[in-house]
């Protein structure tokens, strides 16, 4: 959403020029955050959580709009692996994407809950994870929806194993800023984030020009020969993501960016039962606001789905 | 305005044509990843 809502003018027509800077995990983004040199980030919320325990400094930001609105990652093997389930994976080699990505705790949880004792071998993202995993130096991968999507359309064949429901249904990465950030520029933060509702409008009506503006503004990502293939693997791999982006439980009514109070809660007992926090009852309503969901929903989707229906 | 001006400013909206918006100041705002941006992003 962020590139296809910059190359579309989202940004623009709420007078935000955006700046797109990646890290490498939720671990080497937030102190950039805390110290107010990116203002918008897009983790996972476990650390967060983590730095709500009672004796802990909790770091000074709020997620202000739910994006990924269920879990965004899967634990995958190859289709002719042995491993059937995740307490197959006991001392085997897992594939991570480094040790400072944000769900390495809950992924901490899930293993120590089912008593299985795993080693997580930081791979990356992309091409050196593929390599490892087909090479089979890990025994499985547990990234993001969108890396394995990647994987398949490249041909590799792979299993996803079935994780227990309440870490499924977790939502994964949103929006967050500093808390400073939100008092005295809420008006920046409620543009950006309309600027997001109006891209998913305009990408679930046409996901082709969706995936042909991020091409748009990083032309090396666009593969070479045949196009119609090319947009339709992309489109693969955009929704792998951008379909949780959509998961409303009341979809006449969506509310875009807000969190279900509970989700944050389940979240809180999930890290506690898995042993990464010391108490379920950390103040989890301070580590998000809906505040700023109304101004989210000020824009009429009419002209949004129009322009998407005759983008080429 | 001098009269001129002003009837070709009137003849131009008459045909259809609007006056260029006065350019917007634009709030430079730095977000961050978690990745290399990629698709998913998209």
């Amino acid at each position: 959403m962020i590139t296809a809502a910059k190359q579309l003018g989202f940004f623009k027509e709420e007078g935000l020029d955006v700046d797109i800077v990646a890290f490498n995990g939720t671990g080497t983004l937030l102190p950039q955050m805390t110290a107010k040199r990116v203002h918008v980030g897009y983790p996972n919320p476990d650390v967060l959580i983590v730095s709500r325990q009672p004796g802990k400094d909790p770091i000074p930001l709020k997620f202000f709009y739910n994006a990924t609105r269920e879990s965004a990652w899967e634990f995958v093997v190859l289709n002719d692996s042995p491993i059937k389930a995740l307490n197959d994976l006991k001392g085997k080699k897992l594939g991570v994407g480094a040790l400072t990505f944000g769900n390495i705790p809950i992924t901490k949880a899930m293993f120590k809950e089912i008593g299985a004792d795993v080693e997580l071998v930081p791979v990356g993202v992309g091409a050196p994870a593929f390599l490892a995993f087909r090479e089979k130096k890990v025994d499985g991968l547990n990234l993001f929806d969108s890396q394995h999507a990647t994987l398949e359309v490249q041909g590799t064949v792979i299993r996803r194993l079935a994780m227990p429901q309440k870490y499924k249904s977790l939502f994964s990465n949103g929006f967050v800023a500093h808390e400073d950030t939100i008092k005295e520029n809420p008006k920046m933060l409620a543009g950006f984030g309309r600027a997001i509702a109006k891209t998913s409008v305009f990408c679930e009506v046409n996901r082709a020009a969706c995936v042909k503006a991020h091409w748009a503004l990083y032309p090396d990502q666009k593969p070479a020969g045949d196009e119609a293939k090319a947009v339709a693997d992309g489109i693969k791999i955009m929704a792998a993501r951008f379909d949780k982006y959509l998961d409303f439980d009341d979809q006449k009514n969506r509310r875009w960016g807000e969190f279900p109070p509970q989700a944050w809660k389940d979240f809180a007992v999930a890290l506690h039962e898995g042993g990464q926090i010391s108490t379920k009852d950390v103040p989890v309503e301070t580590c998000y606001t809906n505040a700023l969901v109304p101004e989210f929903m000020k824009f009429d989707p009419a002209p949004i789905v129009a322009r998407a229906k005759a983008a080429k | 305005m001098k009269t001129s001006t002003a009837r070709l400013i009137a003849a131009a909206l008459a045909a259809g044509f609007a006056l260029a918006p006065a350019a917007q100041a634009q709030t430079k705002l730095v977000f961050g990843t978690v990745t290399s941006v990629t698709l998913s992003l998209g």
